[in-house]
């Protein structure tokens, strides 16, 4: 381009330095070709050849032959398109000039196994990270083939994924720990390629850049400054000076003095980094808010605590420490920040072996349908304002001073429940633990400490600590309604909301999207477009954890670095990107800003560095900081991260103001922190708090209303909502009720019953069957609650409590993506500020119409004759265990197993390995994080509600539940189901093509090259765990999906048939590994997907002839069983039957 | 009291001498006139244009499911997990079942010396031709890759690759095949002495030529007859066991796997049985109209009826036999499986199929106990199509009942079948529809030579040479 410039004006420029008297007008000589013919017009004779000689071995000339027209033709004989074309060009010179000068700045990550420089194709590396989620978050380890994320596994260093003490050491994965998952960090991976994900800044609905938000971002906070005296206060900072007087000195006066404050709306923050940013904030612009709002958990646990021991103090559970855990409405295995932890703790108390025949035994109190009350030895199902009656005549009981204990119509109808319920707890004082719900108001959460505290249970089967979320501690934080109020007030003249989508989970009394409309400046960064983005002035993409840099704290206040994975790929920016561009520093990296903040607090050997606040604070100054000093003040010794280099020092005075610098130690601190996905030592301490008996002398009146209450849920599956355009979630049936794609209004079969909806079979309400595969046809049901309505299809759930409806947030999301909009109906509107969980006052109107429901498995007694023959399921309870350990199961009936070998076909011989599987139902909590995490690994397909409702879901691992015993509060099993890979596999005789065949290790394999799909196999398989791509279900053309996938596996077309592999891909490289080492391959060396993600460990792979194997040993213990065992299809996975451990005293005769 | 007597005669006229194989007053002449005559010399009647009309519209509309079905997959049926098999397989059998009438009445009741099969042996082949090629294209577009299925044929290939020879599916590829081919041989050889007559009589000279190719040279020499006998003999041996070995090999599908209600030894008899009753079924339910239209009541005459009737009483009364036993079965084994199977079939979501085949396949067929009802050709008709009713709804409930709710409840579902599962069956019965119009319209549909021979005139000459 350069050399056009240069011709163009050699051109233009020669004729009139040869010609000065030429007097043509400068338009005349139009194109190049003229100025030639000028040029030599003027010469005569040799002059004039060698002119023509010289001329014609010039490049341009050259060129100038070559091109017909003259490039930019058009634009030369225009003069003003000439001068902007020149303008272009000057600056597309400089920003070459430019962009060749500068250098990127360096962002190291550390891979968590090998240092990059030896990446393998073909080989992936893991590198540590963390998902935060509802205020606390969870350690991973990403997979990552070539630089892309495919594949999410816990990192067992990390105190929220760590399944067991004894860490799995993986050896061809050097060091790494395995941790578990749940279901939202598994399927965060299929998030972070959506494609439906937010791709461009938009202001206004038009795509902007994000300098143009700077600049709006500069504006709004000089318009702050101005409005509170512009710098010419004396502030500690000289930040906003410098940033305001250059404006004001250049007289621009293009901003208005701000009429109100800026205020900040946020999800739970988990990130040190953040909080430390907010309120950074809060002091650099004065008045400047921070709310918070996270619909999902709410504030009970915050208030109770407070109520009963006068600060917001949060509690860690050992489960692994207690005997008798009591549930009041609490789902602790699969709601909340430590679930994968509790879960793997309560499970290692449930494992049962022939030497520890010990076990835990769980009372559940629960208003719902939950994995933990089907977890439960005891559970009882009251009304959800019934359990704080419950809750305060317990401990009454246990000798709590609680005042006057209201007379309770369901303590009476439970007096003996609750009598041998507190007899067992007070006969394990110390060893029992009470934990309250989210779902619960304070005062159960306050009634729970103090039981806690009675029973001896506090410090030792509960701790303590300092909340772990940012700016709660400090009360630095506001409400929702808080924040709607100042909106009313006229207050907020900005609204940045970093995170959520509030518009669509705000209460619905709060009006939040009307209110949002009065605010000048709404800007919303998201991961989606969703419902507050069409309010929203500006729309920013959000980086997705996955290529952000940040920090998150676990539950106990163990802090991690989030690391990424791949550079953003729309661009996305990270909620301290965007606040930075409230700062005097706007470009500020996300790396620069964590970084520096775990400098400082390095350098003050571990305490917070403080932002002197500005806000009120009723307690004692930082709460956090206090604790973090704590910390600072321990850790002195060598070996430790923090305090080594310097002496730690306490307080906000002896950090020091200006940035500091990375010192070697500092380096050598960060790449461990990154390499380990664990800051250690930075748990919070253990707080001292005892609850106070005054608080707990008020119980709450229930408040008059209809005879139905409503109760509102997280969804299992796609939580507050957030995951609703997450179609693996969407597509994974939700536990116990099975139900995809769609949330229901619950309730029991007698309240059905009464109202008359379902079908009645044999006097009980039940869901009625449809006519495919996948079907229920309901009735859809208006549910009338304070003024509002909302039409729902109404499910009827066994051991739901009778006369109330559970709701499940999440669903009804108008603008969520090709997968999530339109799926269910949107229970936020029926929610309200004042009683976020549950209520009365509910009606129910049947609409007379019928709705479709995609369910995956019909649900079943496993005391019905027909049933109860199959030996599905065995359980027994620990009593009946102790004296037969095979679970009632003398001898197995099969052929098989009495030395014969009952075929027409040859027994296998496996000389080497023998892979086999064994799967736990006592430890098993149904909480499919294996089912998604097998999606995950295998590039398993969603198929939509459409394709569920025919029963052709895609999914290989599948999670049966049973119920048994009384239908209105039955005991409900889980059986995770994988493929069998039988001995004598049906599926494989019977394949015309030899598409599925048995390997020598004993898979049963499946050739999907060679399938031609005539599904005998799957119809001959008793276990129906194949699969069948009826139509095309994978996505083949979508862009990002196609670095979604695990390049391991195959991407299976339409008409193939597909099934469990026992990740054959996983037990391939295993292999090859040993085979370098040139040994076998050692236990637990290879893991399948489902085996890695389960927090509880119920699933055990490995090679069933290495006799020290667990799967070995699970295989010979006695509660060990073939499913289908009468088939002789002699399964390589085998079930260890469930034991429970029932009260003998709570037993019916 | 004035109704007896012609009642009695009636009874008496039936006992005494049943009705001809052939009707009165027929001659060498009449019948190559009257038979040939349908293809050369009448005037194509309206109702064929009509019939035809209506066949062709269905075949285009299998035509256009089979596009839509390869371009999208068979996931566009109602097929589902538990229920791998349905619509597909069903018809698949049903046709299956259907061709079996003709092999029987052409091979079987030829070495029997059945006269009575000569007049309408012609069209009951063609059935069973055009009934296998509706039947064979259901197990190839019910494959997931349709245009892999060669792959169950055994050919060298450098893959290596062979069929799993274990798989019932590869018996059923070869048994299919051969019943095919034979079929088609039999039919063919059966026809040329009737083409070349048709060569002979024909007065278009384009039809003179297709006719006479088809023909292959047939003079009518002695030479030839007697070449002819011996090959249709030996192919009617031929044929034979394919009677019994093809759905014998079809019923190995389901009992060979292990499936509660498919798992079960009587299913090779069983599947005969009723598919020799479906296919006589089938021949009535084209035969009563065909001779109705045509006017050959001379041909095909109330005893080929009867007789069908016969047949249909005697296998159905098998197949009743065969449903007793497999209630039976489950009840003896003790097996909880097959125990909840036979329940379910009876009184789960699918029992009101499982009583309307016992009432289509048992119970209304008992009414051709009746030789009135046996004389009655409106009776038999609505019987026939019953049965064929019956005997669909049979494998809808082999294949769909037994499939939906196997061994464990939890992978239990319903199926439903889509309207292309009934475009794709709707489609192939006019196939087969369009097919036997056509084969009407341009072949004789009985088989002139054949009927010669069962003339009384034939047996006279017989006797001449002896009697000189």
């Amino acid at each position: 381009m350069s050399q056009i410039v240069q011709l163009q004006n050699n051109l233009g420029k020669k004729p009139e330095a040869a010609n000065p008297d030429n007097t043509a007008s400068p338009q005349s000589p139009s194109s190049g070709l003229d100025r030639i013919r000028e040029e030599l017009g003027a010469l005569t004779g040799k002059k004039y050849w060698r002119s023509l000689e010289e001329l014609a071995d010039r490049d341009e000339f050259q060129k100038l032959v070559e091109r017909e027209f003259p490039e930019n033709a058009s634009e030369w004989n225009d003069p003003a398109g000439r001068r902007k074309f020149l303008k272009l060009m000057g600056a597309s010179l400089a920003l070459a000039g430019l962009a060749g000068c500068t250098r990127q700045p360096t962002e190291r990550i550390a891979p968590y196994v090998r240092q990059p420089e030896q990446i393998t194709p073909g080989r992936p590396l893991y590198f540590a990270t963390a998902m935060s989620m509802g205020g606390s978050a969870i350690g991973l380890l990403v997979e990552s083939h070539e630089g892309r994320p495919t594949k999410i596994e816990g990192n067992g260093l990390h105190p929220a994924a760590r399944v067991a003490d004894d860490i799995i050491r993986s050896h061809n994965l050097d060091g790494e720990a395995r941790g578990a998952t749940d279901i939202f960090s598994q399927a965060a991976i299929l998030s972070l390629y959506d494609p439906d994900r937010t791709q461009t800044l938009t202001y206004l609905g038009d795509i902007n850049t994000w300098a143009g938000f700077l600049a709006e971002a500069n504006r709004i906070r000089r318009a702050l400054l101005l409005a509170q005296g512009g710098g010419q206060q004396n502030q500690p900072g000289q930040s906003q000076g410098q940033a305001n007087q250059p404006a004001q000195q250049a007289g621009i006066a293009d901003v208005e003095p701000a009429t109100g404050h800026l205020a900040i709306l946020t999800e739970s923050v988990s990130s040190p980094t953040l909080a430390y940013q907010i309120t950074g904030l809060m002091r650099d612009i004065p008045g400047t808010r921070w709310y918070m709002h996270e619909p999902a958990v709410g504030d009970a646990a915050r208030e109770g605590a407070r109520m009963a021991m006068g600060r917001p103090v949060s509690a860690v559970y050992r489960f692994d420490q207690a005997d008798i855990v009591l549930s009041l409405d609490s789902d602790f295995l699969s709601c909340g920040p430590a679930s994968v932890r509790y879960s793997a703790d309560f499970a290692s108390r449930r494992r049962l072996d022939q030497q520890n025949a010990q076990t835990v035994r769980l009372y559940t109190v629960e208003s719902s349908v939950t994995n933990t009350g089907a977890a439960a030895d005891h559970r009882l199902s009251l009304k959800p304002s019934e359990i704080e009656a419950f809750a305060r005549a317990l401990a009454a009981k246990v000798g709590v001073a609680v005042g006057q204990a209201t007379a309770s119509e369901a303590v009476s109808r439970h007096q003996q429940f609750l009598n041998v319920l507190a007899e067992d707890l007070m006969a394990h004082r110390g060893r029992c633990v009470v934990v309250p719900g989210d779902c619960q108001p304070p005062q159960v959460h306050a009634l729970s400490h103090a039981l806690n505290q009675a029973l001896g249970a506090a410090g030792a089967t509960v701790t303590y600590i300092e909340p772990i979320e940012g700016g709660v501690g400090d009360n630095a934080v506001g409400t929702l309604a808080q924040l709607a109020q100042a909106i009313d007030a006229g207050q907020v003249y900005a609204l940045l909301i970093l995170g959520g989508n509030p518009v669509y989970t705000a209460p619905a009394d709060l009006n939040f999207a009307e209110r949002m409309r009065n605010i000048k400046h709404r800007i919303h960064l998201s991961l989606h477009t969703d419902e507050t983005s069409e309010i929203s002035h500006w729309n920013l993409p959000e980086a997705h954890f996955l290529e952000s840099w940040s920090d998150a704290v676990a539950f106990d206040g163990t802090a991690s670095i989030i690391q990424p994975l791949i550079a953003p790929i729309y661009s996305g920016k990270t909620a301290h990107e965007v606040l930075s561009a409230f700062t005097d520093n706007p470009e500020r990296s996300s790396y620069d800003t964590v970084r520096e903040y775990w400098m400082r607090r390095f350098a003050g050997g571990g305490a917070a560095p403080a932002n002197p606040a500005r806000i009120a604070q009723p307690n004692q100054p930082g709460g956090q900081a206090s604790a973090a000093g704590q910390l600072g003040n321990q850790q002195t010794g060598p070996g430790q991260p923090f305090g080594s280099s310097q002496p730690a020092t306490t307080g906000a005075a002896a950090v020091p103001a200006a940035a500091p610098t990375p010192t070697p130690e500092f380096e050598q601190f960060w790449r461990r922190a990154l390499h380990d996905g664990v800051i250690p030592n930075t748990a919070a301490q253990a707080a001292t708090a005892a609850p106070s008996p005054a608080s707990l002398q008020a119980p709450t009146q229930p408040a008059p209303g209809g005879e139905l209450e409503i109760i509102f849920r997280p969804d299992p599956t796609i939580y507050d909502g957030r995951f609703a355009n997450n179609g693996w979630l969407q597509e994974l049936p939700k536990p116990i009720t099975t139900l995809t794609w769609d949330n229901v209004a619950m309730m029991s079969p007698a309240t059905a019953a009464r109202l008359g909806i379902g079908k009645q079979v044999n006097g009980v309400a039940t869901n009625s069957e449809g006519y495919t595969g996948g079907v229920f046809s309901v009735d859809l049901v208006e549910l009338e609650y304070k003024g509002r309505r909302v039409t729902a299809p109404a499910w009827i759930q066994p051991g739901h409590p009778d006369d109330c409806v559970t709701v499940t947030l999440g669903y009804g999301r108008r603008v969520a993506g090709r997968v999530g909009t339109g799926n269910g109906y949107n229970a936020y509107l029926l929610r309200t500020s004042d009683a976020p969980w549950f209520g009365t006052g509910l009606t129910l109107r049947k609409t007379g119409e019928a709705y479709p429901l995609a369910v995956v498995q019909q649900h079943h007694l496993l005391d019905d004759k027909e049933i109860g023959e199959r030996d599905l399921l065995r359980s027994a309870t620990l009593a009946e265990y102790q004296k037969n350990p095979t679970l009632g199961h003398q001898a197995p009936h099969a052929p098989g197993h009495e030395g014969g070998h009952p075929s027409l076909y040859p027994e296998w011989e496996y000389p080497g390995y023998a892979w086999g599987m064994a799967i736990d139902l006592n430890a098993c909590t149904g909480c499919s994080a294996c089912v998604v995490a097998c999606v995950a690994e295998n590039n398993t397909p969603v198929v939509g509600k459409d394709q569920v409702m025919r029963g052709r879901e895609m999914q290989w691992l599948r999670i049966d539940s049973y119920f048994k015993g009384d239908l209105n509060n039955p005991e409900t099993y889980f059986q995770p189901l994988p493929c069998m890979h039988c001995e004598q596999a049906p599926c494989e005789v019977v394949c015309p093509v030899a598409a599925t065949v048995h390997s020598a290790e004993g898979l049963n394999d499946m050739v999907y090259n060679r399938c031609v799909g005539t599904r005998y196999c799957s119809n001959n398989c008793p276990y129906k765990v194949r699969r069948f791509n009826f139509l095309l279900y994978q996505d083949f053309y979508t862009a990002s999906l196609k670095m979604l996938r695990n390049p391991d596996v195959s991407v299976r077309s339409r008409g193939v048939m597909e099934k469990c592999t026992y990740c054959v891909q996983r037990i391939q490289e295993g292999k090859i590994q040993a085979e370098l080492r040139d040994e076998r391959v050692r236990d637990k060396e290879i893991v399948t997907a489902c085996a890695q993600a389960c927090p509880t460990k119920a699933i055990v792979f490995g090679d069933i002839n290495d006799e020290s194997s667990e799967v070995y040993k699970m295989k010979h213990n006695p509660r060990n069983y073939a499913l289908l065992d009468v088939l002789n299809t002699k399964p390589r996975t085998t079930y260890m039957g469930a034991v429970r451990n029932p009260n003998p005293k709570l037993e019916k005769a | 009291m004035s109704q007896d007597q012609p009642h009695d005669q009636l009874r008496e006229e039936i006992t005494i001498s049943p009705p001809a194989v052939i009707g009165p007053n027929q001659t060498f002449a009449s019948v190559t006139d009257k038979i040939s005559s349908i293809v050369l010399r009448r005037r194509t009647p309206w109702a064929w244009f009509l019939g035809a009309g209506i066949a062709f519209t269905l075949m285009m509309l299998m035509l256009y499911t089979i596009g839509y079905l390869v371009l999208t997959g068979i996931g566009i049926w109602g097929n589902n997990v538990p229920v791998g098999w349905a619509f597909d397989i069903i018809n698949f059998v049903w046709w299956i079942g259907i061709g079996h009438a003709g092999t029987l009445i052409s091979a079987i009741l030829l070495l029997l010396r059945q006269q009575w099969r000569t007049s309408i042996n012609r069209f009951a082949e063609a059935m069973t031709l055009f009934a296998v090629a509706c039947a064979g294209l259901f197990p190839l577009l019910h494959t997931g890759r349709p245009w892999l299925a060669y792959w169950l044929l055994p050919y060298p290939n450098t893959m290596d690759m062979w069929p799993q020879f274990r798989s019932p599916l590869i018996w059923d590829v070869f048994a299919v095949t051969t019943y095919a081919t034979v079929s088609a041989l039999f039919w063919y050889v059966g026809l040329i002495p009737d083409l070349a007559t048709l060569r002979d009589r024909s007065r278009r000279h384009v039809a003179r030529i297709i006719y006479g190719a088809l023909a292959m040279g047939w003079r009518g020499s002695a030479r030839h007859w007697h070449r002819y006998e011996t090959a249709y003999l030996l192919l009617a041996g031929l044929a034979t066991p394919l009677v019994v070995s093809v759905h014998t090999v079809v019923s190995f599908d389901f009992a060979v796997s292990q499936l509660p209600g498919w798992h079960a030894t009587i299913f090779p008899p069983y599947f005969v049985a009723g598919a020799i009753y479906s296919g006589f079924a089938m021949v009535m339910t084209l035969a009563i109209p065909l001779r109705k239209f045509y006017g050959l009541e001379d041909f095909i005459t109330m005893r080929h009826l009867r007789n069908m009737a016969k047949i249909m009483l005697a296998t159905g009364l098998i197949v009743g036999y065969g449903y007793m036993m497999e209630a039976f079965m489950a009840w003896y084994s003790a097996n909880p499986f097959e125990q909840y199977m036979i329940l379910n079939r009876m009184t789960g979501p699918y029992g009101v199929y499982y009583w309307m085949l016992i009432l289509c396949n048992i119970i209304l067929p008992q009414i051709l106990w009746s030789r009135r009802m046996r004389n009655n050709v409106a009776v038999l008709f609505i019987v026939s199509i019953i049965v064929n009713i019956g005997m669909w709804l049979e494998r809808y409930v082999i294949i769909v009942t037994s499939l939906h709710r196997d061994f464990l409840p939890s992978s239990w579902g319903n199926y439903t079948p889509t309207v292309w599962d009934w475009t794709m069956f709707i489609g192939t019965i006019g196939l087969f529809f369009s097919l036997m119009f056509l084969f009407i319209r341009f072949l004789p549909m009985i088989s002139i030579f054949e009927i010669r021979t069962i003339l009384p005139q034939a047996k006279v000459e017989e006797q001449e040479p002896t009697e000189a």
